[in-house]
C-alpha cells in the first residue's frame, strides 16, 4: 500500500485503548502482506516479523491505541455522559465532533458551555462532559462502555504536513511500515509491534517483547513539537528529523550509537533530553523479561491528544530511514 | 437540505460575504422583481407576492459568520490570529478552518499539553495561545499564501442525520435559507427580503439596508442559543430543539412590538405550527439596528435554535426550520392583508 494511503486509511480508524480490534486487524492485514510473521501476544497486540523461530535481533514499537471517550451514562434526548480514556487535551475538547463507536456508528458533537451559563473561561472536568449525538434517542444503540473517540480528521497540509486524528501513534506506525518495506530482504531477525493501552499507562508493550524476547528495542512514538511558547528545552523542532531519547531509563551507549548512525548517513536527528522516565512504552519494553536496551526515537508533533495533530511527512520518513540504517548496522 | 449544505460550504466571515452573495443572487435572480447590492455589500431583493402588500415589510437574514483574522506570522509559519465576531474561546482549540483562497489549516495549542499547568488544563485558551497551522515551513512560506489581515472561518463540515443539521455556520445560513425558499416558492404579497452583512461585527449592513428600504415593518429571521442540554433546565435553555422557531419578545438590542410577536404566535396557533418563545433575555440580532433605523420600524424576531452556535459544528432540528418557513409565509399572509 502507497505510504500516504496507508496512513489516511488507518486515520480513519479508531482504536481507544483496549478497543483497538479494527487497526489490529489493519494492522496483521497489511503487514502479512510483506510477507512477515504475524504473532499476537496474550493480550492482542500485533507483533509482525521477519523470522518464525529463534533470538530477535531488534524490536521496534509503535503503539496502535490512541485517545478518546468511554460512555458512562446513556441520558434522554440523545445525550451520553462519558469519561476519557487516556488523556485528551481539554482544551480541545469542547465542542469537537466525534464518533460513538456503538452498536452502530454515530456521529456527535461534544457539548459546549453556553454563553449566559458560563463561568469565565472555565472548562469542565473530562469526566463531566457530554456527547449530544444530534438524535431524539439511543435506547439499543449506545450502551455504557461504548468507546467513543474524535471524528477522524485527515487533512493535507502545505509541505507534506498532514493534520490528523491520533497521528499519535498512526505516524509511528507508518514509520515502522515504511522500514518494514525497505527491510525486506534483511538478515536480521526484526519484529515491529504495535501494542496497545499505551495511553492508559503502558499496558501492553512489556508482554508483546515477552512474545519475542529481544536483544534490543526502539521504541517509536511522537513527541512534543516546539511551536514558540513555552519551553524549548522540553520539545522537539517539527521539521529537525528524528528526535532520539536520552533519558536515565534509557541505554546511554545505545541513544549515542542512534546518534551517530544518523550523522553517518546525513539522517536529519534531534536530541530529546527526558530527565526521567520518558513517558512511552520504552519504559516498560526495558524492564521486560530480563531487561532489553531500548532507546526512543520520536515524531515531533503539534496538537498531541487533539482531534486534529499535525505532522510533517518528512520526520516520519527521516526516523523510518534511521531504523533502516540501524539495521543494517547491526552486527552479525 | 442540498441547498443549505451549499450554503455552509461557503467561506464567509464578516466583511466577506462577496462570494456567498454571488451564489445567493444566482438563485434568486430569476424570481426577483429587482436586486440590488449596497455600499457595504448587502442584498436587496424586491419580490412581488399575488397581492399587493398594505405595509412593506422587510425579511431579513444576516449573510456572515463569525471567523478569524491573521494578525501576525511567526518565524516558524505559524499565524497568529484573532476572532471575528463573538466567540466562546473553548470552542476554538483542535478545529479545522479553511481560507477564502482555499487554504487550509487547523487551530493548535501554543504551549504543549505536557508544559501546561493545572490551571492552564482548567481554562479555556485565548487567541494569544493558540495558533493556526497552515503548514508552512516558515514566515516566508507562509507569506506566499497567506496576508495579514486574510480572514479564515471553520472549514465546512456540513452533515446530517434523522432529526439534525450539524454544521458551522448555521447561524444565519438557515436564515438565508429560509429566505430563498420563501422567494422561490412565492408569497401571496409583495415583501423587500434582506441579505444582510457585518451582523457578527455590530449589525452594521443591517443598519444601512433598513435605511435604504425604509420598511414599515421588519421580520429577522435568524439564529439563537439552544441549551437545552443536561442539567440545564427551565428558561436556561433559552429555547429547544424541535420545539418550533423562537420567538423574542426582548433581547440585549431589542424591546420587540408586543402586538407584532403576539400575532405571530396567535398566527402559529391558527396554522397549527409548533412555535415557541425566546425565554432568556440574552443575545441580539440585526433588529436592533432595524428598530431605530429612520422614523423607527416596527420589528420581530423568529430564530432558529441551534445547539453550540458560534462553533465549528452547530446544531439545529430540521422540523424547526420547516416550521419557520411555514410561520414566516402564514404571517405574511396575515399582517399585509
Amino acid at each position: 500500500m502507497e505510504n500516504l494511503e496507508f496512513l489516511k486509511t488507518l486515520c480513519e480508524l479508531s482504536a481507544t485503548s483496549g478497543s483497538e480490534k479494527a487497526v489490529q486487524d489493519f494492522l496483521e492485514k497489511e503487514f502479512g502482506a510483506l510477507s512477515l510473521y504475524i504473532k499476537r501476544s496474550g493480550l492482542g497486540d500485533v507483533i509482525a516479523t521477519n523470522f518464525d523461530e529463534g533470538e530477535c535481533d531488534i524490536l521496534f514499537d509503535a503503539h496502535s491505541d490512541q485517545v478518546g471517550f468511554v460512555a458512562t451514562e446513556i441520558l434522554d434526548n440523545g445525550f451520553i455522559k462519558v469519561s476519557p480514556v487516556g488523556s485528551p487535551d481539554p482544551r480541545a475538547v469542547s465542542g469537537a465532533k466525534v464518533r460513538v463507536c456503538g452498536k452502530e456508528t454515530i456521529e456527535g458533537v461534544i457539548t459546549t458551555t453556553p454563553p449566559h451559563l458560563s463561568k469565565g473561561e472555565e472548562l469542565r472536568e473530562l469526566n463531566e462532559i457530554y456527547v449530544d449525538t444530534c438524535l431524539s434517542d439511543i435506547e439499543g444503540k449506545v450502551s455504557v462502555g461504548d468507546r467513543i473517540c474524535f471524528e477522524p480528521v485527515f487533512m493535507p497540509l502545505l509541505n507534506k504536513k498532514i493534520a490528523a486524528t491520533g497521528l499519535d501513534n498512526k505516524v509511528s506506525i507508518l514509520a515502522l511500515y515504511m522500514a518494514a518495506k525497505k527491510l525486506l530482504g534483511s538478515d536480521k531477525k526484526i519484529a515491529f509491534a504495535f501494542s496497545g493501552r499505551e495511553e492508559v499507562g503502558l499496558c501492553a508493550s512489556g508482554a508483546a517483547a515477552e512474545t519475542v524476547n529481544p536483544r534490543r528495542a526502539v521504541v517509536v512514538d511522537v513527541s512534543f513539537g516546539f511551536s514558540g511558547k513555552g519551553q524549548k528545552s522540553e520539545c522537539g523542532k517539527l521539521g529537525g528529523g528524528v528526535m532520539i531519547g536520552f533519558s536515565p531509563v534509557l541505554s546511554e551507549e545505545f541513544s549515542l550509537e542512534a546518534e551517530e548512525i544518523c550523522k553517518k548517513n546525513a539522517i536529519p536527528s534531534q536530541r530529546e533530553i527526558m530527565h526521567s522516565k520518558t513517558g512511552t512504552n520504552a519504559d516498560a519494553i526495558s524492564i521486560s523479561g530480563l531487561g532489553v536496551k531500548t532507546i526512543t526515537a520520536s515524531i515531533p508533533i503539534y496538537a498531541m491528544h487533539t482531534g486534529a495533530e499535525t505532522v510533517l511527512m518528512r520526520d516520519a520518513e527521516n526516523t523510518a530511514e534511521f531504523l533502516v540504517k540501524l539495521v543494517s548496522g547491526l552486527e552479525g | 437540505m442540498e441547498l443549505l449544505k451549499r450554503l455552509c460550504s461557503f467561506v464567509a466571515p464578516s466583511g466577506s460575504e462577496g462570494k456567498l452573495r454571488e451564489f445567493i443572487l444566482s438563485e434568486i435572480k430569476d424570481y426577483a422583481e429587482k436586486c440590488e447590492v449596497d455600499a457595504l455589500g448587502n442584498l436587496i431583493v424586491s419580490v412581488k407576492g399575488e397581492k399587493r402588500a398594505s405595509k412593506k415589510l422587510m425579511l431579513i437574514a444576516h449573510m456572515d459568520e463569525v471567523g478569524f483574522i491573521v494578525t501576525d506570522i511567526m518565524s516558524n509559519g505559524l499565524l497568529k490570529f484573532n476572532t471575528v465576531g463573538g466567540f466562546c474561546e473553548e470552542v476554538l482549540c483542535g478545529k479545522s478552518v479553511e481560507f477564502k483562497n482555499g487554504i487550509k489549516g487547523v487551530i493548535i495549542p501554543a504551549v504543549a499539553l505536557h508544559q501546561t499547568s493545572e490551571k492552564d488544563r482548567k481554562t479555556a485558551p485565548s487567541v494569544d495561545d493558540l495558533f493556526i497551522d497552515i503548514g508552512a515551513l516558515d514566515k516566508e512560506d507562509a507569506e506566499k499564501f497567506v496576508c495579514l489581515g486574510d480572514k479564515a472561518s471553520f472549514e465546512p463540515n456540513f452533515s446530517e442525520n434523522e432529526k439534525c443539521v450539524i454544521s458551522k455556520a448555521l447561524d444565519d445560513r438557515i436564515g438565508v435559507y429560509i429566505l430563498i425558499n420563501l422567494i422561490k416558492k412565492g408569497l401571496l404579497y409583495d415583501c423587500v427580503f434582506v441579505f444582510s452583512v457585518q451582523e457578527e461585527v455590530g449589525l452594521r449592513g443591517a443598519t444601512t439596508s433598513a435605511n435604504r428600504v425604509s420598511p414599515d415593518m421588519a421580520i429577522i429571521i435568524d439564529s439563537t442559543t439552544a441549551s437545552d442540554l443536561p442539567e440545564v433546565s427551565g428558561s436556561d435553555r433559552v429555547c429547544l430543539l424541535g420545539k418550533g422557531g423562537a420567538v423574542s419578545f426582548m433581547d440585549r438590542a431589542t424591546v420587540y412590538d408586543e402586538g407584532f410577536y403576539k400575532l405571530i404566535m396567535k398566527t402559529a396557533e391558527k396554522n397549527s405550527i409548533p412555535v415557541q418563545f425566546k425565554t432568556r433575555v440574552a443575545g441580539g440580532n440585526d433588529a436592533g439596528a432595524v428598530h431605530k433605523s429612520g422614523n423607527g420600524v416596527v420589528c420581530a424576531a423568529v430564530s432558529t435554535p441551534c445547539r453550540y452556535i458560534h462553533s465549528a459544528f452547530s446544531v439545529a432540528a430540521k422540523s424547526d426550520i420547516k416550521a419557520i418557513e411555514d410561520l414566516l409565509r402564514a404571517t405574511v399572509s396575515e399582517i399585509l392583508a
